[in-house]
Order: structure tokens, then sequence, then C-alpha cells
């Protein structure tokens, strides 16, 4: 029966060495940073004139739509001109580039009492500071809303990265696992929920600290070792659960206790063709060129990951910008994709499928244009995990085949190009 | 600096399909050489004439499809490899060869050739050569003479035929064990068919869930229903061990392009192939049957695909609604 019901891979573990080092943080105060008008593809008006002051909380765009969030800076520094920037996960963004300076002000503001925010104040505070959950990509005010409309009983925070190379997760746990179980806590405050659980997967020496630090043995929970993680949207009590990232549960909470901005993130700089893998805090806006100066290439990458090696989107150049829900960004040498075959049958595509699909089967509807037939194969479960390309030994994309066809609701394909005999 | 795009993942295991081909044919080689003990130098000559024609025939498919010759994918020569196994080891050079011929001409290249054939390529040339020549299929020569000229051979009753004839038969298991009988060059040593059978398995180049319900099957039904009146443990032996059930069963039934890819499917085709295969061999013309069987059965592995997928679907669907894990 475990044959049966073990799905998805073990993927190598690749953490070290980025894992043992302490996180560099790189300040704003010499940086040019790129911030966006808008994350959401709605036209905004860049609301600075050049050679404006910028300071933390002031809005830098005007959204043209109704009921967008509004732009706030996270900076000190001075307006210097609009840029066109193209992001792995956000697509075409309009930024404005900001020549950073030391923060005038010196002191802390002061901490709020935690005992006495109010659920009201955790969603203004989340919307003030623009936190950005980095699991989905989502407003973490909008995530949190809805989910208080729809009744939730459980909230955790995600840190189980088992793709093998990011460890930003556990740098962020390792350095205020506290705050984490704060944010938890609020956040839980805002939906009128338990504070569940931290979600990791670390060996029981890493795990054990971090339970004695705030003094909950259950309070972290080991996810299976086996990728992808499954993601419930209940648990086997019939819970609903909500999930939010590590790094977006350490915002929160310093967002409703001290007003901070969501300002920047920890990032997992690793790979093959990099010299001395890191976790850095960045500020959002940074470019990726600044995370591998300071590590290094020992050889000429092939492809910049946003992301980690099964799910990341590979980034045109080395301007990408780090932004919120980029947690690891790899440079690799090695050309991955092997050649591409036709299916040789050995079924290994639905063995590890964790979705229960059958991925090639899918894909022989696709090639063969038998559209009708797609929905009764239930494409649209697949969460886009990519075990079965890893193990096909065909080479074939059957998991970009399988998003695409859930993405287009198995409707009828209408990619006709100009040459196709028809 | 710029940087190539890709689809992900961007982590793929360094497996490649023409492994599970290597694999088959190191396989079938231990089988060859053991042939070789008995007879002489020719089962190797057969074997060598069944994979390089398949191969040049594959390439001339090729040819046709527009295509570049796929010798190194290795399906060719795993097809030629199996039909020369279920050879006489007196068959004329030529037969491998005609065998092999119609395989690629007629079941794997009209489909669209590797990896796209609805059919088993091997099982087809068999089974047009069990049509075409049977007496000269089922002529098999008696173990330890080396054959020199294989119009003067001695020939020796297979068990195909004395099962089909319900006579008493003599053999002891050690003899079948390792194949001290008349039979076709790669099946008649048991114990090394069955230590390949371990090795494919464990190289994951064949299914369990395919070969095990077969075999059970297969079993059962010798059970069930015996051809030799002595006792049902000896009516098992002989018919796993006659003609090349056992071999079909790890090489032709288990192909992973014929047969499904999903574990249930798999046992439904496993256990029809082990009731076809039967049914072929009691009611058939010919004491052995089974590459029509497969052939049959064949035509039928995309429906075990999808109908026992939906079966298991909906139940762990149904399953999971009630635990309340799914919306
Ligand atoms: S990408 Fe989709 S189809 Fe492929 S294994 Fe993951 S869930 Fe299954
Ligand atoms: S893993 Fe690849 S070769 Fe194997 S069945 Fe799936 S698609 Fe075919």
């Amino acid at each position: 029966m475990a044959l049966l019901t073990r799905k998805g891979l073990v993927l190598p573990s690749r953490i070290e060495p980025a894992v043992s080092q302490p996180v560099v943080i790189l300040p704003a105060d010499t940086l040019r940073v790129y911030l966006p008008l808008s994350y959401t593809g709605s036209r905004a008006r860049c609301l600075l004139s050049t050679n404006e002051v910028v300071y933390p909380g002031k809005q830098i765009a005007e959204s043209a739509d109704d009921g967008q969030p509004v732009m706030r800076a996270h900076v000190f520094g001075v307006f210097a001109g609009l840029r066109d920037a193209s992001h792995p996960l956000y697509g075409q963004l309009e930024c404005a580039a900001i020549d950073c300076m030391p923060s005038p002000v010196s002191e802390s503001p002061a901490a709020k009492n935690f005992d006495k925010l109010r659920p009201a104040d955790v969603l203004e505070a989340a919307e003030a500071a623009g936190i950005i959950d980095e699991l989905d990509g989502h407003y973490l005010y909008r995530k949190l809303e809805e989910y208080r409309e729809n009744y939730c009983d459980l909230v955790i925070a995600d840190g189980a990265e088992n793709q093998g190379y990011a460890s930003s997760a556990w740098a962020v746990m390792n350095e205020s696992v506290e705050q984490i179980w704060m944010g938890v806590q609020l956040a839980a405050l805002a939906l009128r929920a338990t504070a569940g659980q931290i979600n990791v997967r670390l060996k029981r020496n890493r795990r054990r600290p971090l339970a004695r630090r705030i003094n909950n043995e259950k309070a972290i929970f080991q996810v299976r070792r086996r990728y992808p993680a499954v993601k419930l949207e209940k648990n086997p009590w019939g819970r609903r659960i909500c999930r939010i990232g590590v790094q977006a549960c350490l915002a929160l909470y310093r967002a409703a206790v001290y007003g901070e901005m969501h300002g920047s993130c920890v990032v997992t700089v690793s790979g093959d063709a990099v010299k001395s893998p890191r976790n850095i805090r960045a500020p959002f806006g940074t470019t990726a060129e600044k995370l591998l100066e300071i590590c290094g290439l020992k050889a000429d990458p092939v492809r910049l990951l946003s992301g980690d090696v099964m799910t990341g989107r590979a980034a045109e150049s080395d301007r990408m910008l780090i932004l919120p829900g980029v947690t690891c960004l790899l440079a690799l040498t090695e050309e991955a994709v092997p050649a591409h075959g036709v299916c040789c049958g050995c079924g290994r595509c639905v063995g590890v499928c964790h979705a229960g699909l059958l991925p090639f089967e899918i894909v022989r509807r696709v090639e063969n244009m038998q559209y009708e037939q797609l929905a009764s194969l239930r494409p649209d479960t697949c969460d886009g995990c990519g075990c079965c390309s890893h193990v096909c030994p065909a080479g074939r994309e059957l998991s970009d085949q399988v998003s695409s066809a859930r993405d287009t609701n198995s409707r009828i394909y209408s990619s006709w190009e100009e040459e196709d005999e028809i | 600096m710029r940087f190539k795009r890709g689809k992900p993942p961007y982590l793929r295991k360094r497996d490649k399909a023409v492994y599970m081909r290597l694999d088959v044919l190191i396989a079938l080689a231990p089988l060859v050489a053991f042939s070789c003990i008995y007879y002489g130098m020719r089962p190797l000559y057969v074997m060598l004439h069944g994979i390089i024609s398949a191969m040049l025939f594959d390439g001339i498919g090729n040819l046709f499809l527009r295509r570049p010759p796929g010798w190194a994918d290795g399906t060719a020569a795993v097809t030629g490899g199996i039909i020369a196994a279920v050879m006489s080891p007196a068959a004329p050079y030529w037969m491998p060869i005609a065998a092999a011929a119609f395989a690629i001409f007629a079941i794997k290249i009209p489909f669209g050739g590797a990896g796209r054939n609805i059919f088993n390529p091997a099982a087809g040339g068999l089974a047009f050569i069990t049509l075409c020549f049977d007496g000269r299929m089922f002529t098999y020569p008696a173990p330890n003479t080396p054959i020199g000229d294989i119009t003067q051979i001695v020939t020796g009753e297979s068990l195909g035929s004395l099962l089909r004839s319900g006579a008493a038969t003599s053999f002891k298991p050690a003899d079948l064990l390792i194949g001290d009988f008349p039979g076709p060059i790669g099946t008649v040593a048991i114990a090394i068919l069955l230590a390949c059978a371990v090795y494919l398995l464990f190289r994951r180049s064949i299914s369990v869930f395919t070969l095990l319900p077969f075999l059970a099957v297969c079993t059962g039904y010798a059970v069930l229903f015996p051809r030799v009146g002595t006792g049902w443990e000896n009516s098992v032996m002989l018919e796993l061990c006659s003609g090349y059930l056992l071999f079909a069963g790890i090489f032709i039934v288990t192909d992973p392009v014929t047969s499904p890819k999903f574990w249930l499917g798999r046992i439904f085709y496993g256990a029809a192939g082990g009731i076809l295969v039967m049914l072929m061999r009691t009611a058939g013309r010919f004491e052995e049957g089974c590459c029509f069987a497969i052939l049959i059965l064949n035509t039928f592995a995309p429906a075990f695909d999808r109908l026992s997928w939906k079966a298991i679907y909906r139940t762990r669907t149904y399953w999971q609604r009630l635990k309340g894990v799914r919306k």
C-alpha cells in the first residue's frame, strides 16, 4: 500500500552551505532601487517629480483603477526617473528609480503594546505596510479579509522549503522565530482563528532550538520529506486552513507593532555558478546583479531562476528585480532540459503525480487535439509542481502542457499560426 | 548579462528512455548464452539476424516517415531480440528477418514509429510467422546436440505439443529450471528467466503490477482447468514452463509502450492478458498463441487506463469530500 500512496519525489538537498552562514544584510543606503508603480498590471500614474525626496510611507503612485492598493515607498532617497522592467513573476512593470540615502531618522519608532492590538489594527497595519505574501504573491490584507469572510479555523506559517536550494525561510526563522510566531498569532487574531503552527522541513537539530525559543514544542511542525508537501484546503479534521509565508508573518508583526513598511526580504542566492551561496536580506527593488556580486560567480551562468529549481521561473537578464515573492535566486550553469522524445510508456509520471492525474494522457489529448476529452481528465487539479517533467525519461514537457491545459480551462486552443495547415 | 529561458522544472532526473531498452537487451543476453550451451553457436546467430535486420528495417521505415533513423533509441533492437528469442534454435535465418520486417513495416511504422505504436511489434511479427510458417516455428531440436545443418536435426517434442496431445510428461522440475527440454531459444531456462524478471523489476523497466497478475491468472487457470491428469502442481508447472508464456509475461505483456501506465489499469491488463493467453492455448489452433492474445489485449490498453483511473479518482475524491479535506 505504501507503494501506491507515496507520491512525489525525494529531491537532493543542496541547502548547504548557504544555510549554515549568517544572513548578509544589504543596506539600502547607497543602492539604486526600482519600485513598481503597480504589481497587479493595472495602469498607474507616478506622483513623483524628478529629484523629489522620497521617504518610507510616501505614496509614489496613483492607480487608474479604483480599489487598487496604494503604492508606498519603503526607503529614503531621491526620485531619479521611470524605467520599464520585466519580471519573471509579475511580467512587465513600470518602476520608479530611486537613489537611496542613509536614513536621517536614527531611533526606531516606539513599539505598540502587542496585547492591546485589535483585529482591525492588524488589517490596517497590513494594508499600510503593503505586505505581500511570498507564497502566492497576493496582498496579505486582502488574503486575510477573504479568509475572514469565508471563515477559517487555523493559521499556519509556511516555511517548508523542500525543493533543494532555498533556505531563506530557515534563515528568517533563525533570525527571529519569536516575532514570526507572534505574527502568526496576529493573523489568527485578525481571522478569529487559532494560531496553528509553523511548517518547516528541517533536521531535528535545527528544529528543536526553534521550538525552545518560542516555548512551544508543537508549534514547529515537520512536514513530509517528499516534494511537494501537500497543501490541503482543510486539514483531516475538517478545519479550514489559512497559509501564510513566514516572511509575511514577520512583516505583519513588524508592521503591527512597530509600524514598519514591508521593505525587504531574505533571498537565498545559490546554484552551481555561485561561488559562496548565502542568504541575503535585500531591500525590494534591488537588482539581482547586486546579489550575485556579493556572492561572486565561479562560472558563467546559463540560467538565472527566480525561485527554486522545481517551480522557479527563468529570468531574462540579471537586471531582474528582487520583489516580494522572490525568496530564492539560482544561477545555474548546466543545461537541465534533456532532448525531447516520444513517450516510452514507463508510467513514472503517473506514479509521482500527487494530484493523482494521468499527465501523459492529458498531454496526448492536447497533442492529438482531442480537447473535448480534456475536462474529464481533470487538468484543473494540477498545481504545476513539476514532478512529472522531472521524472520523465523521455524528457517531455509534461507539467508545462498540463498547466496550459488547465489554464485554458479545456477550451479549444486558438493558437493557430500563420503557416499552420488546416 | 542575458540568460536562457526554458520550461520548469530546471532539475531533471538523468534517466533516459534508452536505458530501459538497454536493460531488456541485457536481460536477453544470458538467455541466449544459455541456449548456446545446448545448441552451439546457432542461437546467437539467429539472435543477431533478428536484431540487426530489425534495426535496419527501422532505419528504412524512418526514412519513409522523413525522420532520422532511430537506431539509437533501441526499440528496434528490442523488437528484433524478442522475436529471435522466441524462434526455435533450428529456425532458418530468414525467419527472424521476415518476422522483423513484418513487425517494423506493418506494426510499428504505420502507427508512427517508436513510442506511438498501438500494438507490440514483436507480438505482431510473431503472429505473422506463426500463421504462415507454423511448421517451422514449432519444430524444436532436442537439447545437447550442437546444430550444424538444420535439415538434419534431431527434433524433440516440445512441452506445448505434449500438453496439447494430453500425453503423460516426464520432465523433472530441475530439468525445467535449467531448460533441459526442447523449446525456443530464450524461453526454456526458467531459472534464468526469473532472474531476468527480478533484474528488470529492480531496474523498473517492467512493472510488477502487470507481471504478477498475469502470472497469477495463468496459474489459477492451470489449477482450475488442467490439461494433464497428474495433479494440479504438474499442470501449473507445465503450463508456465511450456511455450513462451513466462517469456511473454516478462518481455512482451509488460512492454511499456503498449501497456497501461496506471497501476490499477496494469493489474486488470495483466489479469486479462492471463485469461486471453490461456484461452488461446486451450482453444486456439496453435500450440502457442500468446502473440495473438497480446495483440488483442493491446487494443484495450488505453481503455484499461482510463476506466480504472476514473474509478480510482472518483473514489478518492468521494472520500476526500467525506472527510472534508477537499471542497
Ligand atoms: S505538475 Fe501537475 S500533473 Fe505534473 S505531477 Fe505535478 S500536479 Fe501532477
Ligand atoms: S514519464 Fe514520460 S515517458 Fe513515462 S509515461 Fe510519462 S510521459 Fe511517457
